[in-house]
Order: C-alpha cells, then sequence, then structure tokens
C-alpha cells in the first residue's frame, strides 16, 4: 500500500539539472533516508515525490499506479517540512484537523476524536488549544509531526525535519521518529544532509551528490563497503583519510610512504596506476612502542602527534609523517589513554583495512574486509 | 535592594546634558508640530465662529460668548447628508469589491502557477500606470452610449426606498472604481504574499485543500494586515476622488451628488467666502476617512511594517 517506484527521474530548472537519471525503489513499510550535501538534488527528488515539482523526465509510480503528474492533493501523501509549515492563524487542534477536513469518510467528531488519538500519542495533547506562535521548537516540530501522522497516509515525506532542533532534543526525537515509524509502518522518505541522522534512522539509505545517486543500501553497507570515494568520505565523522599515489609493483606510493598491499587487494586493483587509499580513523592503530627503541615492522609508521582533540569516550589524533611527506592521517584512539602533542608515535595500518579508489573515476576498486562479531557473513559487494 | 530617589545629582544632570544644539532640537521640532497642526486646529474653530467673529477675531483663537454657534455645521450637514450618503453608497461596495477581487487576483498570479501569468500580470502592471484623464471621455461614452448600465438599473434603483433613479449612475461609478482599482491593489496583494513562506500553501496542497480552499482558509487570514492597508488606502481613494464622479453625475444639484461634487460649491457665492460653512462643512466631509483609519489604525501599522 506504499510501495514508491522512482524511475529515470530527471528535474531541470532552466539549465541546471536539479536531479539526474534517478532511479530508486521503495518498498512498502520502508524508512528511506536520502542523504546528500547541500543542492546534490534530494529535496527536488522528495518534492517530485510530493507532487511540488513537475518532472523534466522519467517516472514516478505510487503502486504500481502512474503519479507523475498528479496534483499533491491526490497523491495521500503527508509531509513535515524544514519550518514546519504550521498555519499561524490557527491552533494546534485546527492545524490537525485541517488535513483530515478532506478526508470524507469521517464525521467530525471521528476527526475530533482522531485529532485527540494522535495528539495522545505524540503528547501534545495540553497544547491542542495553542497557537504554534506560543510553541517553543520542539513542540511546533511534534504539532507538525501530528498533522502528517492525523491523515494516516499512504506514504510520509519528512524534508530536514531535524534541523532546527537544538542537539539534545535532536537526538531524542530520532529515536522516537523511529519507533512511531516502525509503530505505524508507513512508506517514510526521509530527506537530511546530516550523515549520523542517515545512519542511525534509516532502513536503507540513499546517497545522492550533484543529482546523481551514488550508491543505495543499508547504512552499515555503505559505511563499510562504500561504491565510490564520494560515499566514503560523506560517511564516518571524522573523514576517512584518503591518500593519492600510484601502484607499483604490489605497493602503494606516494612522496615519503610506501605501504604494500596484500594479494586480495592487487587482485581487485588490477593494472589500475593512479588509486586512492583511504583507511577509516578508527583503524588506524597508535602502538604503544616507544619508536626509538623498537624497529619498524611491516605497515608501520614512524609519526608525529600534531594535534589532540579529546572527546572524553575518545580522542581524534591528528597524524604527520615524520618522513616529510605532505598527507596527514586522522586516527581515534582510546579516551583513557594519554597522548601528547608534538610525541613521536609508531602507527600501524592494518592490511585489512585498505579501501582502494579508483583516482580519476572515484569508484572503489576495492574494500576492506568486514566480518562482524557473532556472524561470519562478509558484506555483499557495492550496490549501485 | 536599593530603590533610586530624585537627587540633586541627578538634576545636574538633566540640567547639564541641556545643550544650545539639544534646545534647538525641540525648538524645531515645536516648530513642526505647529506648523502641521495649526491649520486643522485654525479649520476647526474657524467652523464653531459665527461671521462676525471670523472677521474680527484671530483665525487660530477659539471662538469666545456671541461668537460661538451650530449655525455653520447645521448648514453643512443639511447640504452634505445626502451627498455623505451618496458616498458612501459608493465607496462602500466599490472599496470591498475591489480588495475583494484583488486579493484574488494576485492569490492567483502569486501562489498559483499557470502558463502566461507573466503577460496577464504586466497587464495589470501597465493598469496601475493609467491616467484618469485619459479615459475620462471613453468611459463617459461607454456607459452613456454603448452600454447605458445606468438607464437599464435605473427602475430598480428607484424602487429601493430613498434613492431615485438619479442614483441608478452611481452603480457604472462603482464598477467604474473597482476596475480603476484592482491593479494598484493587485500589486499591493502580491507583495505581500511573496513574503508569506511558500511552504504554507505547499503544506495546505500536501494536505489536500483546493486552490479555493486555500485561498480563504489560508491566504486570506495571513493578509489580515494588507487587507487593512488596502481597505483604508482604497476608501479614501474612491470617496475623495472627483474627476469619474463629475465625468459620471455631471452637476452637483443631481440627487445622486457625491461629497466631493457639493463640496466645492458649499459656502461659496457672489457676495464673498463663508469661511465658517466651508470650514465646517469640510470637517463633516473627513470624518468618513477618519473613522476608518481609527478602526484600522493597529492593521494598518502592522501592514506597513510588514510591507516594508
Amino acid at each position: 500500500m506504499g510501495e514508491i517506484n522512482i524511475s529515470n527521474l530527471t528535474k531541470r530548472f532552466g539549465d541546471v539539472i536539479a536531479v539526474n537519471d534517478l532511479n530508486l525503489e521503495i518498498e512498502d513499510g520502508e524508512f528511506l533516508v536520502l542523504v546528500g550535501p547541500s543542492g546534490c538534488g534530494k529535496s527536488t527528488t522528495l518534492r517530485c515525490v510530493a507532487g511540488l515539482e513537475t518532472p523534466s523526465g522519467g517516472q514516478i509510480r505510487f503502486d504500481e499506479t502512474d503519479v507523475t503528474y498528479r496534483v499533491p492533493q491526490n497523491r495521500d501523501v503527508a509531509m513535515v517540512f524544514q519550518d514546519y509549515a504550521l498555519y499561524p492563524h490557527m491552533t494546534v487542534r485546527q492545524n490537525m484537523k485541517f488535513g483530515l477536513e478532506e478526508e470524507p469518510d469521517y464525521t467530525d467528531s471521528e476527526r475530533e476524536e482522531r485529532v485527540e488519538d494522535v495528539a495522545d500519542l505524540l503528547d501534545i495533547s495540553d497544547l491542542l488549544d495553542r497557537k504554534p506562535g506560543e510553541l517553543s521548537g520542539g513542540q511546533q516540530q511534534r504539532v507538525a509531526l501530528g498533522r502528517a501522522i492525523v491523515r494516516d497516509p499512504s506514504v510520509f515525506l519528512m524534508d530536514e525535519p531535524l534541523s532546527n532542533l537544538d542537539a539534545k532534543l535532536r537526538a531524542t526525537m530520532r529515536m522516537e521518529l523511529q519507533h512511531l515509524q516502525e509503530d505505524l509502518g508507513v512508506t517514510t522518505v526521509y530527506v537530511t544532509h546530516d550523515q549520523t541522522e542517515a545512519m542511525t534512522m534509516s532502513d536503507r539509505m540513499a546517497v545522492m551528490n550533484d543529482g546523481e545517486l551514488q550508491q543505495v543500501g543499508e547504512p552499515l553497507d555503505l559505511y563499510h563497503a562504500p561504491a565510490n570515494l564520494f560515499v566514503a568520505e560523506f560517511l564516518g565523522e571524522p573523514n576517512m583519510n584518503h591518500l593519492n599515489g600510484t601502484v607499483d609493483d604490489g605497493q602503494f606510493v606516494t612522496d615519503g610512504f610506501t605501504y604494500s598491499f596484500d594479494d586480495s587487494v592487487l587482485d581487485d586493483v588490477g593494472d589500475a596506476d593512479d588509486v586512492v587509499l583511504g583507511i577509516r580513523p578508527e583503524s588506524v592503530e597508535i602502538l604503544d612502542n616507544d619508536p626509538e627503541a623498537v624497529s619498524l615492522g611491516d605497515r608501520e609508521f614512524e609519526m608525529t602527534v600534531d594535534v589532540v582533540e579529546p572527546m572524553g569516550n575518545e580522542h581524534v589524533v591528528h597524524l604527520d609523517f615524520v618522513t616529510g611527506a605532505s598527507e596527514s592521517l586522522t586516527a581515534i584512539a582510546d579516551g583513557m589513554r594519554r597522548i601528547e602533542e608534538g610525541e613521536s608515535v609508531v602507527v600501524h595500518l592494518p592490511h585489512d583495512a585498505a579501501h582502494v579508489f579508483d583516482a580519476k573515476t572515484g569508484v572503489a576498486l576495492h574494500n576492506r574486509r568486514v566480518s562482524f562479531e557473532g556472524s561470519s557473513d562478509q558484506l555483499d559487494e557495492p550496490r549501485v | 535592594m536599593s530603590v533610586s530617589t530624585p537627587t540633586t545629582d541627578d538634576f545636574v544632570d538633566w540640567y547639564t546634558d541641556l545643550t544650545w544644539t539639544r534646545a534647538a532640537l525641540y525648538a524645531l521640532v515645536l516648530l513642526g508640530v505647529v506648523f502641521f497642526l495649526a491649520p486643522l486646529e485654525t479649520g476647526l474653530m474657524t467652523a464653531f465662529k459665527s461671521d462676525a467673529a471670523v472677521i474680527r477675531t484671530l483665525p487660530f483663537l477659539p471662538p469666545f460668548g456671541d461668537g460661538f454657534t451650530l449655525d455653520n455645521a447645521q448648514f453643512a450637514w443639511n447640504h452634505l447628508s445626502g451627498p455623505l450618503l451618496n458616498s458612501l453608497v459608493m465607496s462602500i461596495p466599490a472599496t470591498l469589491f475591489t480588495v475583494l477581487f484583488a486579493s484574488m487576483a494576485a492569490y492567483g498570479l502569486t501562489m498559483v502557477d499557470w502558463r502566461g501569468q507573466l503577460a496577464v500580470l504586466s497587464l495589470f502592471m501597465v493598469g496601475v500606470f493609467v491616467p484618469y484623464q485619459a479615459v475620462l471621455v471613453p468611459l463617459a461614452r461607454f456607459w452613456n452610449n454603448i452600454f447605458p448600465l445606468g438607464k437599464m438599473v435605473a427602475p430598480y434603483v428607484a424602487s429601493l426606498p430613498y434613492f431615485t433613479e438619479n442614483h441608478a449612475v452611481l452603480v457604472p461609478l462603482i464598477i467604474t472604481h473597482v476596475a480603476y482599482g484592482i491593479p494598484i491593489i493587485t500589486v499591493l496583494f502580491r507583495s505581500y504574499m511573496q513574503t508569506l513562506p511558500t511552504s504554507l500553501v505547499e503544506s495546505a496542497m500536501i494536505d489536500g485543500a483546493s486552490v479555493t480552499k486555500i485561498y480563504y482558509r489560508i491566504i486570506v487570514p495571513l493578509c489580515k494586515p494588507m487587507f487593512a492597508v488596502v481597505f483604508i488606502y482604497q476608501f479614501t481613494q474612491i470617496y475623495n476622488e472627483f474627476l469619474f464622479s463629475l465625468t459620471l453625475i455631471g452637476n452637483a444639484s443631481s440627487s445622486a451628488a457625491t461629497v466631493t461634487l457639493v463640496l466645492p460649491s458649499l459656502g461659496a457665492s457672489v457676495s464673498g467666502m463663508d469661511f465658517g460653512v466651508r470650514m465646517a462643512a469640510s470637517l463633516l466631509a473627513a470624518i468618513p476617512t477618519l473613522i476608518i483609519y481609527v478602526a484600522f489604525a493597529e492593521q494598518f501599522a502592522k501592514g506597513l511594517a510588514t510591507e516594508a
């Protein structure tokens, strides 16, 4: 009852292509997050699904019904806007009832009842007779959500609904939204530029850039097996380390730095010359060894600590190569460990932590091997 | 907690602050107040003075003893009450229709997407700049010869209480005012509506509201301050209008004559100008617009603030 099928969707504004040939299937009851930097076309895609923009090309189907050119009024969708778009001259009750007025199979008392039920669900019953202007941002957000839920639509569309809340409230609402969506089981398309929201809330996420879909998949698939350099860099905080270099005699070489690939990597890399080596900060190991005392092992490097950012549970450590390479690395170290700025340390880059991307196209040639504890299944190959 | 009381220090502060520039500023402000209020005050005083008092006393002094009279006001009321009613009968519907149609047009041209919008909007823009003088002759010919609406409705108008056949001319006059008011009011509404967040209309669309429902449930309530502004503006404009009235009604002795037609001849005769009567009549004529301003003052201020 809420399957969405987007095929070859293109939207142009004059000469600007906002969305280019997008194909996306959203299953019934799924929570799909569209994520990407601002201007990547994610909001435009959502607005096309809502019917607020007319696509320049392509097709949008709800449950096999073509709705590409249908007006928003006839799509049975509900939308939560970034600025909430509450009608300022109406009370919360009137705001929530507004959408129900057009539903023919309710009597007035049933509408009233439905509003009260949803208000109960969202814990906003005591706000029903206030105007939006008298509410805090968080309360307005709940009302906007309530207005969408009240209509019992087949699809929820959310355009950065949490971006105007403070960090703490956002974290709470994130969890609540997830619970709500699970309970209601309504297909939801959620747009955000915040990768934390995307990772934590989605069943599947779709990463977009420059109007093009980069990759769709489950959050951890995308994190561990990104299809290209853009997805790899976009997900993860701090960003993935990346080093530009060449493959030479089974080794990754850049000025002042060589890193030997193992066979599985070399198989995947094939005959590519210019590549980008990517390593997630949490894979960079800072060893306890004193660099003066020990000789460096395989894939071990002497580095100087440039900056330490203590986060409490962990340190974000910025490292420079002592060999004078222009590149630097970011590592995550345990929060209980003492690391001084200016200190010399030995850094180990494990052989199975390497991601390799083609330098020209950005396409992933090899992704790190991951096995989750308690299960032995390997991640699928990246789906694009 | 200490309570501050006025001390000699405060006085010294105040006194030392009082520099020559500040004194000059106050003087200038006072002069400005006098300059703007003196004519009004003089008019008010003159309206209640007998002829003798008008000649003998200074214009801005209040009337004393024998000099005070209500005759002027009485005279003005007797001659203006009919025209006042005519003016209101013309202005109020004309204003209401203008504002209603213009707000609809602005909504259609701003918040609803359709082809050829720009061409229609340009027509409205052009309409703003058509000078009244340029259309007087075609207007008279249209309503008198081509489409004599006044004559057509005359029997119906005459059957109403108070009204005579002459009053039928007010019907084409109202339509003329509506037609000429719509362009500028539309442009005003449009500029206001452009400041409204588009997400409100989009949200209403997704909530299933039709174009008409969005207009009267969302747009009209949100444009309330602008309604006050254009209501005052348009009412004053139509109430004070002279050329159309002169062209279509013809002369001041008609029973349908509006205030603007009658006022110029009141108190003027070969034997000289009766200042008392003229002032009383002018003030009387100004009362409806004053009432409108006072009634909508708050909304008006809000509207102006948001428009800028």
